[in-house]
């Protein structure tokens, strides 16, 4: 090719001498590719093609992608003494990017830094790659652009400063070194995949060419594809369908390299991935385990913090920072990739839920080491994670409060280990990869001393948690004969069949998206990536035709329908024939993991009946009230005891508050003693001080339980309610018959048919004829008297008191305690027993007093009886099941649409 | 076709298509406004230089998929030859331009449909930011959240959290309000937040009471004047008259009369002169509205005659009744005097108290510092809410003086901006839209296009602001006037549908416009479609609510219009989701399939419940209620006893444990120790993958294995479980289920997919939902019924423009949780109420408009005394309705409730068979894959924190050794390594060696380099030998696998053997050199073995093994 020879013209691409991979491998040349895949999938070409020909052992060709030769040759420059800069890493180029950014003006306050300095870091490198002229960008910029170049100032001087070099400045340096006489040109160098070269490629490629080196270009011939269109229904259905057919394509031919290609394989990732593994895997699918040893592989993975043995590592890690919130030490305690992860797994999940029910929604190390040593069941049945735990602590104590990434490396790694991660259980082949990774990860890590400052533990994990964010992790298993990867890492490779999905007029042609910090117009006129429209629509273009020559069977497929609204093909397959999905696919339905499993008759049974309750059952009164509202969540309740684990509360809730209130009243009366008290003559100071005290005790004790939830601000403001509350509600104790306060949250044993409850009344008074009144304390807004001349005594608390009560009763009492709606309510015996309630007057069942406390008797009994048999049944109403937690094990729904059903067929 | 002849509102269809002039269009119910819309873009595009300098506005992403589906579908057409029908021939002629214009300028629009600009208001904003990172200082696009609410909570948390640190003051106040409750003030900060777009901007300016007051007299005084106004100047003085009488005979001298007494002339608008309306309210009207009061007695002032001292006064009290009633009668014919009269009565206090303004003012810091703490939230999660993008967006376009100059940004200049459905607009779209077209000004080739239907406007529980339609049309936006066009025809709906319409609503809707009350009146349509044979309107009226016949009436419509034109299209409409769900019941007992969207919650289904659980006990191993449901549930199915005996009787210890005790399965019966050991088994091998797989994939594998799928037998249930599984993959990370809660949340919000056996005949949805559709039918059902409540806010506000153009904010407090009311609040909710129920007046429009042929109306209202008397729930959109519908319920019998039906107690348990086994899958094997490419096992060593650096030495030193070997060893010479040092520490700094290791290391490797070059040994190595190679890469086909090596040096030497030398960079410290050299002979056997298999391969030279130590130095070899 006379023009490629001629160094003065400007090198064209299509003007390069075309060579074959073989032609080259057997020169010798090296090969340089656009991107990692396709230089892996030449030398994967490379090998299979000699092994095929009976080769043994044969040298590797040199093919690598263009950034690492350029980072071989900058090394060549390090080693010579031409050069001390240090390239900088990714990781490293952005958090210089972002500490530039943070101490900026106009970074100073952006709600996303760190994205900016991605943002900024793609700027950096279109400037050197297409030489855009900063005096350009400052005349064109705007706000945007001038905050831009205000950081590079920085970056620049924080570069020279540290003796460090943008990656992206590699190429021009080569150049210059290769100006300078300083590097050595190679002979021969193949270029693949190129679709087009920046200006600093061309100009690199152009000096290289005037030093004489022989430059190539890599061309296969096209594989005599004829492309075809498929649209389907939505993404699913197409997903389907390519997952189906590369089933059947593989089936045909196991050696088969089959490829399916999507403009946005992040986001269709995981449909694709439970597809494949449907369709592909039934089996394994159907018993857990689909995705091991599977016949197709992902070019992208997600990122390596979401890998469940690294981010439990980070979340571990960031338990030796002090306090963490409920849900992340209970992932520690389940998790399996520490010390008794397999074998402790349900005793730590024990200990998860007793922590739980200390309701705490920070806990300390320190908590945690002692419920480890001494929750009451038991160390023993945790050992391994608590020892594992033990060593970790002791570590944490001597870590330094704030020190370099290379140190802190150190001691990650032994907090980790000291833990035992990663885990028991041998490794498989993922995990074994992802720990690598890991490792790997901790030695960039460790390589960030000087753009990271010396900092505490919770600083670096964070950066650390971020570098495994961005780092996605593809664990992989050889090079599987399925590959599902990106529209453009599909560029340049070959495939036997190629599948490219997504193409709808929504995403390919892609919008153009112009990069916010470069003058827009300045990106179209020279033409940069994404800049405009028309710049999309021509390389979409040029990809698409690529790619339709890319395997000797094409199929490009998109769906009609997103969400809600409808899509086209895209405009650049208006070339490409229709062809129908059943012309591609198998006649057969795609296998479904789901037919090991085919709908079967279902027996009934009936099972109203649990064996009879033992004597002891804990539960009192809630036990009763269970079994009058529905009998079944008594069973669940108390006897199978399917009671969820707690939920920490993060100020105090009604329960908390209630329970303040019912101790502070205890403590009052334990003062008061009764009536008299209120109306002694100096009752107001003396009520008053008696009250203060109360309070003070009660939330006393609160906070002793709780510090974290009662404050001193909010301690101060709940005396004061409190208080009020208090000499409120003593005003209308005042207007009662005279008693005298005999019980307060007096435990008390009760025997029903064979049924021994333990029951406590919040209050017991004893009137002046001898009789009694108990009285239940309600701080709840839907505090009121339940049905108690019903059948059922859904609410059977002050019945069972006075049942239970050694003294005749005159009354049953509950003091409504909300603040706004203070009230007596109940039934009494006899008049004036509280202010505003009338005594029993009788109904048409019971006619007077000593009825209505036989009925309570002769109705607690009948409940205990029912409960002794173990009747069970199941009895939904609104009340009953608008609060129960046992739905699905009283398997309602169920019977609800089954009879819902029987009624469709009936 | 009719539709082709001219129509009456032709003219105005004609300019809105003017390129040149800014519009503001109402356009009723099937006025065909997509179609203007459509062929006003068409014809803009043919005036502008890029396509992108069009921007249309939409309301929701799907509305934007149509227009932009209509222009491209037009521009596809214009190729075509001109279509004969007039309408269809106008979008033509006006694609036909924009196409020629497409191709004079090179667009391509067809093949690069992205350019056309048809957003929602959310995708401008997002665009907005992205290309504007710094102004918008977001940074860069942040994820925006569908669901929030986790960040509205933690960001309130935080803010009462700084009671104890810096917002004591505030909150001191501001909870003992509410009785301490923290979590309820949380909770009602939480709610406030995704409505920061409203009051923020209030807060956060000067907050001066005496501003705030001057609203609050200023809402008095206009409500005075109005209620002047009203008042009918010819009843005056007998009003004047009676009023002092009634004032003379009240002795109460706080009567509300009492001020009377004195009066020479009926009040005004002052301030003093309010509690004389009051005294007139009480006279003139009854408790409870505008209704005339019909008899006085002496509590108003007119003592009965017989109560009368003498017979003069007995004749003066009986004249006095006698004259009240003369004047109540006139008063009759002025209702509007009564109203405003009547709203006298709820007026706020003129002023706050000190308490509530102590209150107000706390409130206000709280809510300020909340929305600050939500900011850094969004920060800590680079995840940020709707409101938020709009916010910034906004913040990014500039100050009203110095606008951002979005050209530069933008690459093009937004010539003309199109908005759809503008009276749904919200004030911070209204403000976006003042900012994009700041300077715009009349004439400058600029256009603003509004279109929109303010009866149409439903979306005030969004923020949707009518008045602002109203006002927009009055007053333009900016210094930009625009014309106002009114279109009138409706293509849509039959003409006696229309005509009913048109009566009914003339009556519902409220006679005048009030933009700040909200209040829209009528405005006509013109019916194009001929009317049918039948009325078009039928009201199905019951006397209680009954929801089972209303879904059976549902049925049979269904059915009887399915019969007679099995094309037809039916849709229910509900005001709620669950209005629709008895119909939906219904619907599917009888077999009809149908279309909805997000109407039955999956959750309730048992299947998901089972599935929640069953991922409950794979997650926690001590989760008892899950993992007695995993034994409970239909693939397994324990019975009570056996289900009590498994998991312990009153016992709090997990489960799984004792599903492996032989105690255990002893206890049980003979069925369910089968069944037991079934499960189990499949659970063992479960948790053997934990944490293995992606969590879905996992939970479902063994859900498949337990036989979940054999015991669905519904297709609903089938796609239950599909859809639970795609959930789970959603919102699960790393293989767990970090926080239980919010899965559980998002379970909540999962609906049942849509029937893919329905065609969309029959389609169920809300009204809101229906905006902008129609249908042959229409049912609407459930009008009686009562919609359901939230919970108060904690701030009321309302922005309202005075009588006089000022605009004053209205604040109150929400009332103390002790006390029975709070007269600010009142009043404003007062206020809130009655914007809803025009609101609701408009929905009714809405779901109305959207029948073509028929509209079925069916509600309850409950029997009064006496025929006739029917009364609907006054919140209930039949209420509304009423002055349409009420006739039809004229002639209800009053009944009786029925009585609740008995729910069933006690059924069976269901389950799988004992015995059931999976079905093997009978499938075609497919091939095993490839296997993996093995790297030289060097690469595989464990780990070693510590030997980080060492490894980097051993790298360094390996390049150095090639590049010695390439030079040729006799090019270099000891003295020369001691120069290469600063080289050495670059090279190691850049592999990642720490500072403080760095000296030490390169010392390292300097004396590995000079050793070798000391070393005859080593220059043996480097020497010029035959065939010689450094880092020499080779491939290997070995055992079916290729696998790669690197050999460090190998050549020929004189006597014809290949050498095979590989270098090993460790230090050995101590002694006993020997044993160390053998052991490592031993360790790296094998692999150098393996290195002397490949030379067999490729020759047949004699092969020696060598292993070289530069650091001891020292050296070993062998023959293999
Ligand atoms: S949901 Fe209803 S029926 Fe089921 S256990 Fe609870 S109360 Fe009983």
């Amino acid at each position: 090719m006379p023009s490629s020879a001629d160094p003065t013209t400007p090198l064209d691409s299509s003007a390069l001498e075309n060579v074959s991979l073989d032609a080259a491998c057997e020169r010798g040349a090296t090969i340089l590719t656009v991107n990692k895949r396709l230089a892996r999938q030449l030398l994967g070409r490379r090998e299979q093609a000699l092994a095929a020909r009976g080769g043994r052992v044969w040298e590797t060709p040199k093919v690598l992608p263009w950034a690492a030769w350029l980072v071989q040759a900058y090394q060549a420059l390090v080693d010579d003494g031409h050069h001390r800069r240090h390239p900088l890493s990714a990781t490293q180029e952005r958090l210089l990017w972002e500490a530039v950014i943070e101490r900026s003006q106009a970074g100073g306050t952006l709600l996303r830094s760190d994205a900016a300095a991605t943002a900024a870091v793609t700027a950096h490198r279109l400037l050197l790659e297409w030489g855009l002229e900063r005096r350009q960008l400052l005349v064109e910029g705007a706000t945007e652009t001038r905050a831009f170049l205000g950081w590079l100032d920085d970056f620049e001087r924080r570069c020279a400063a540290g003796g460090w070099l943008s990656a992206a400045a590699l190429g021009q340096q080569v150049e210059r070194a290769l100006g300078d006489g300083a590097w050595a040109p190679p002979a021969q160098l193949v270029l693949a995949g190129f679709d087009e070269w920046t200006p600093q490629q061309r100009s690199l490629l152009e000096r290289l060419r005037a030093a004489g080196t022989r430059l190539a270009r890599l061309t296969e011939p096209a594989a005599g594809a004829a492309p075809r269109r498929l649209a389907f229904d939505d993404a699913a259905a197409e997903t389907d369908a390519a997952a189906r057919w590369a089933r059947a394509r593989l089936a045909r031919n196991p050696t088969a390299r089959i490829g399916i290609a999507v403009p946005d394989l992040r986001e269709r990732r995981a449909l694709l991935g439970d597809r494949l593994c449907r369709v592909l895997q039934p089996e394994q699918f159907a018993a857990g385990r689909a995705g091991e040893q599977a016949p197709f592989g992902f070019s992208l993975g997600p990122p390596l913090a979401e890998h469940p043995l690294v981010g439990d590592a980070l979340a571990a890690l960031d338990l030796a920072a002090g306090e963490r919130s409920w849900l992340e030490v209970g992932r520690f305690l389940r998790s399996p990739f520490f010390a008794g992860g397999t074998d402790e797994w349900a005793a730590c999940s024990a200990l998860d839920r007793q922590l739980r029910a200390a309701r705490r929604p920070a806990i300390s190390a320190e908590r945690l080491a002692g419920a480890f040593r001494q929750g009451p069941s038991g160390a023993g049945r945790c050992p391994r994670r608590a020892a594992a735990f033990a060593r970790f602590r002791r570590l944490v104590a001597g870590l330094p409060r704030r020190a370099a990434p290379s140190d802190w490396a150190g001691h990650f790694d032994s907090l980790l280990t000291a833990l035992g991660w990663p885990g028991d259980r041998p490794l498989d082949s993922a995990e074994f990869q992802a720990v690598r990774r890991f490792r790997d990860l901790l030695t960039e890590f460790a390589g960030l001393d000087r753009v990271v400052n010396r900092q505490g533990l919770s600083g670096v994990v964070a950066v650390l948690r971020r570098m495994a964010a961005e780092a996605l992790f593809q664990p992989e298993d050889g090079t599987p004969p399925i590959e599902v990867l990106g529209l453009l890492e599909a560029d340049g490779l070959r495939f036997d069949h190629l599948w490219i999905m997504g193409l709808d007029d929504e995403r390919w042609p892609p919008p153009a998206a112009p990069h916010p910090l470069l003058p827009a117009a300045l990106q179209r006129r020279l033409g940069l990536p994404h800049a405009s429209a028309e710049r999309e629509r021509d390389y979409a273009g040029r990809l698409l035709e690529r790619l339709g020559a890319a395997a000797p069977e094409i199929v490009a497929s998109h769906a009609r329908r997103a969400a809600d609204r409808a899509l086209r093909p895209s405009p650049l397959l208006s070339g490409w024939p229709e062809a129908k999905a059943a012309e591609l696919l198998p006649p057969e339905p795609a296998p479904d993991p789901w037919s090991v499993a085919p709908p079967a008759p279902l027996d009934a049974v009936p099972d109203a009946a649990a064996p009879p309750t033992p004597r002891e059952l804990r539960g009192g009164a809630h036990l009763l009230s269970a079994q009058a509202l529905c009998p079944f969540s008594a069973v669940a309740g108390y006897r199978l005891r399917a009671i969820e684990p707690e939920t920490p509360c993060e100020a105090p809730d009604g329960r908390i508050r209630g329970d303040i209130v019912h101790l502070a009243l205890a403590e009052l009366w334990g003062r008061l003693g009764g009536l008299e008290a209120l109306r002694a003559a100096d009752a107001d100071t003396a009520v008053a001080t008696a009250v203060r005290v109360s309070v003070e005790r009660a939330l006393a004790e609160a906070s002793r339980q709780r510090p974290d939830l009662y404050r001193p601000r909010l301690l101060a403001l709940e005396r004061a309610r409190l208080v009020d509350l208090l000499l409120a509600w003593l005003s209308l104790e005042a207007e009662r018959a005279p008693f005298l306060v005999e019980h307060r949250e007096t435990r008390q044993d009760l025997e029903l048919v064979g049924l021994h409850l333990r029951i406590r009344a919040d209050r017991v008074d004893r009137l002046a004829d001898g009789r009694c009144v108990v009285i239940d304390y309600k701080t709840g807004a839907r505090a009121g008297p339940g049905d108690w001349t019903g059948a059922r005594l859904t609410e059977p608390q002050l019945p069972l008191y006075a049942v239970a009560s050694e003294r005749p009763v005159a009354g049953a009492l509950i003091a409504r305690l909300k603040a706004g709606s203070l009230a007596w309510l109940g039934m009494t015996a006899v008049d004036g027993i509280a202010p505003g309630i009338e005594p029993f007057a009788g109904t048409d069942e019971l006619a007077d007093w000593p009825a209505l406390l036989a009925h309570w008797r002769e109705r607690l009994t009948a409940l205990a009886a029912e409960l002794r048999q173990g009747v069970a049944v199941a009895t939904p109403g609104l009340d009953a099941c608008r609060y129960c937690a046992f739905p699905p094990l009283c398997r309602k729904a169920e019977a609800e649409t089954s009879a819902g059903a029987a009624a469709d067929v009936g | 076709m009719s539709v082709d002849t001219p129509v009456s509102d032709a003219d105005a269809r004609r300019r809105a298509l003017e390129p040149g002039g800014s519009f503001i269009v109402q356009a009723p119910a099937g006025s065909g406004k997509t179609e203007l819309l459509t062929q006003r873009c068409l014809c803009l595009l043919a005036t502008v230089e890029y396509p992108e300098e069009v921007l249309a506005i939409t309301f929701t992403r799907k509305a934007a998929g149509e227009m932009r589906e209509r222009i491209l579908s037009a521009l596809h057409a214009a190729s075509a030859p001109c279509p004969d029908e007039a309408h269809r021939a106008v979008t033509w002629r006006l694609a036909r331009a924009a196409a020629d214009r497409d191709r004079a300028r090179g667009w391509n629009l067809l093949a690069t449909p992205g350019r056309l600009r048809v957003q929602t208001i959310d995708g401008l904003c997002a665009t907005l930011t992205r290309q504007l990172p710094v102004l918008s200082a977001l940074g860069a696009a942040p994820t925006v959240l569908e669901a929030p609410e986790p960040h509205y909570e933690a960001a309130a948390r935080r803010a009462v959290a700084a009671l104890e640190t810096d917002l004591a003051a505030a909150l001191e106040v501001l909870l003992p309000h509410l009785e301490n409750d923290v979590e309820r003030l949380v909770r009602l900060i939480a709610g406030l937040l995704p409505r920061r777009e409203q009051w923020l901007h209030h807060l956060l300016g000067a907050y001066p009471r005496e501003a705030l007051e001057a609203a609050l007299r200023n809402t008095v005084t206009d409500q005075l004047e109005r209620a002047a106004t009203a008042c009918p100047s010819a009843l005056a003085p007998e009003l004047l008259r009676l009023a002092r009488f009634a004032a003379a005979h009240v002795d109460d001298p706080a009567h509300p009369l009492a001020g009377w007494a004195a009066a020479e002339r009926l009040p005004g608008a002052g301030l003093a002169e309010r509690a004389r309306w009051l005294g007139l309210a009480e006279l003139l009207l009854t408790r409870g509205g505008p209704n005339l009061r019909k008899r006085v007695d002496a509590r108003q002032g007119f003592p009965a005659p017989s109560q009368a001292a003498d017979a003069q006064d007995k004749v003066l009290f009986k004249q006095a009744k006698a004259d009240f009633a003369a004047l109540a009668a006139a008063l009759g014919g002025h209702p509007d005097f009564l109203a405003e009269l009547d709203e006298c009565r709820y007026l706020p206090p003129p002023h706050y108290e000190d308490a509530q303004w102590a209150v107000l003012q706390a409130l206000g810091e709280v809510l300020v510092r909340a929305a600050a703490e939500l900011q850094l939230v969004f920060a800590e999660h680079a995840e940020v809410d709707f409101v938020e993008v709009h916010l910034r967006a906004l913040q990014a376009l500039g100050g009203e003086d110095d606008p951002t100059d979005l050209a530069l940004a933008l690459d093009y200049r937004l010539r003309h901006i199109l908005v759809d459905e503008f009276q749904d607009t919200s004030s911070g779209l209204y403000r976006l839209l003042c900012r994009l077209t700041a300077g715009w000004q009349p004439g400058d080739g600029r256009t603003l296009f509004l279109v929109g239907d303010p009866m149409q406007s439903i979306y005030g529980f969004r923020e949707a602001e009518v008045g602002l339609f109203l006002e927009t049309r009055a007053r333009g936006i900016g210094d930009l006037h625009l014309e106002p066009l009114a279109l009138e025809v409706n293509f849509r709906s039959q003409a006696n549908l229309v005509a009913w319409v048109h009566r009914a609503f003339a009556a519902v809707l409220p006679a005048t416009a009030d933009p700040a009350a909200g209040a829209v009146p009528y405005s006509p349509s013109v019916p194009v479609r001929a009317a049918e044979a039948e009325a078009g309107v039928d009201v199905v009226a019951a006397a209680l609510r009954d929801d089972a016949a209303e879904a059976e009436r549902i049925v049979g419509v269904v059915r009887e219009t399915l019969a007679r034109d099995p094309r037809a299209s039916v849709a229910v409409l509900g005001r709620n989701r669950s209005h629709l769900l008895p119909g939906a019941r219904a619907l599917k007992a009888a077999g009809i399939s149908f279309q909805a969207v997000e109407l039955e919650p999956l959750a309730e289904l048992s299947v998901v419940q089972d599935l929640r659980s069953l991922t409950r006990a794979l997650l926690h191993g001590a989760d008892r209620p899950a993992g007695c449901n995993v034994l409970r549930a239909p693939w397994c199915g324990l019975a009570l006893p056996d289900l009590l005996a498994t998991v312990g009787e009153g016992c709090d210890e997990p489960v799984w444990p004792r599903l492996a005790e032989p105690a255990v399965a002893a206890a049980l019966s003979t069925d369910g120790r089968r069944r037991l050991a079934r499960v189990r088994r499949v659970l063992a091998d479960a948790l053997a993958w934990r944490r293995r797989l992606p969590l879905c994939r996992w939970v479902e594998g063994v859900w498949i294995a337990l036989g979940g799928p054999a015991t669905l037998d519904r297709a609903i249930e089938r796609e239950a479980a599909a859809a639970y599984f795609e959930l789970l993959g959603r919102e699960s990370h790393a293989g767990d289920l970090p926080d239980l809660q919010a899965f559980d949340r998002a379970l909540a919000r999962l609906y049942a997919p849509p029937d893919p056996a329905a065609d969309g005949r029959v389609q169920l949805m809300t009204m809101h939902k229906a905006k902008g559709l129609e249908f042959d039918v229409v049912i609407l059902p459930g009008l009686g019924r009562r919609p359901r409540q939230d919970e108060l806010p904690l701030l009321d506000w309302q922005e309202r423009p005075g009588r006089h153009g000022d605009i004053g904010l209205l604040l109150a407090p929400i009332r103390p949780t002790r006390d029975a009311a709070e007269p600010i609040q009142a009043y404003l909710r007062r206020l809130g109420a009655a914007r809803s129920r025009l609101e609701d007046g408009r929905l009714l429009y809405v779901a109305a408009t959207r029948a073509r042929r028929r509209l079925y109306l069916l509600g309850h209202a409950a029997a009064g005394a006496g025929p006739g008397r029917a009364q609907p729930d006054a919140q209930s959109l039949l209420a509304r309705l009423w002055p349409a519908v009420e006739t039809a319920f004229a002639a209800l019998p009053a009944a009786a409730p029925a009585p609740a039906p008995a729910a069933p107690a006690g059924w069976p348990l269901r389950r799988l068979p004992a015995d059931w086994a999976p079905t093997a899958l009978d499938l075609r094997p497919l091939g095993t894959p490839t296997a993996p490419t093995v790297q030289d096992v060097e690469e595989q060593i464990p780990f070693d924190w510590a030997g980080q650096t060492a490894r980097h030495v051993g790298t360094l030193v390996h390049r150095w050794l090639e590049r010695f070997a390439r030079d040729g060893a006799a090019r270099w010479s000891p003295a020369q390594v001691d120069a290469l040092q600063p080289r050495l520490e670059a090279a190691l700094r850049i592999l990642g060696v720490g500072d403080e290791h760095l000296p030490e290391a390169a010392a390292r490797c300097t004396r590995a380099l000079r050793n070798v070059l000391n070393d005859p040994r080593g220059r043996w190595i480097l020497g010029d030998h035959p065939e010689h190679r450094a880092e020499y890469a080779l491939t290997a086909w070995q055992d079916g696998r290729v696998r790669h090596y690197v050999i460090d040096r190998t050549f020929v030497d004189a006597d014809g053997t290949r050498w095979v030398i590989d270098y090993k960079t460790g230090q050995h410290l101590g002694g006993d050199v020997e044993a160390f050299l053998d052991r490592e002979q031993e360790r790296y056997r094998a692999q150098l073995e393996t290195y002397a298999t490949l030379w067999r391969e490729l020759e047949r030279r004699p092969v020696r093994l060598g292993l070289y130590f530069p650091l001891l130095p020292a050296w070993r070899d062998w023959s293999p």
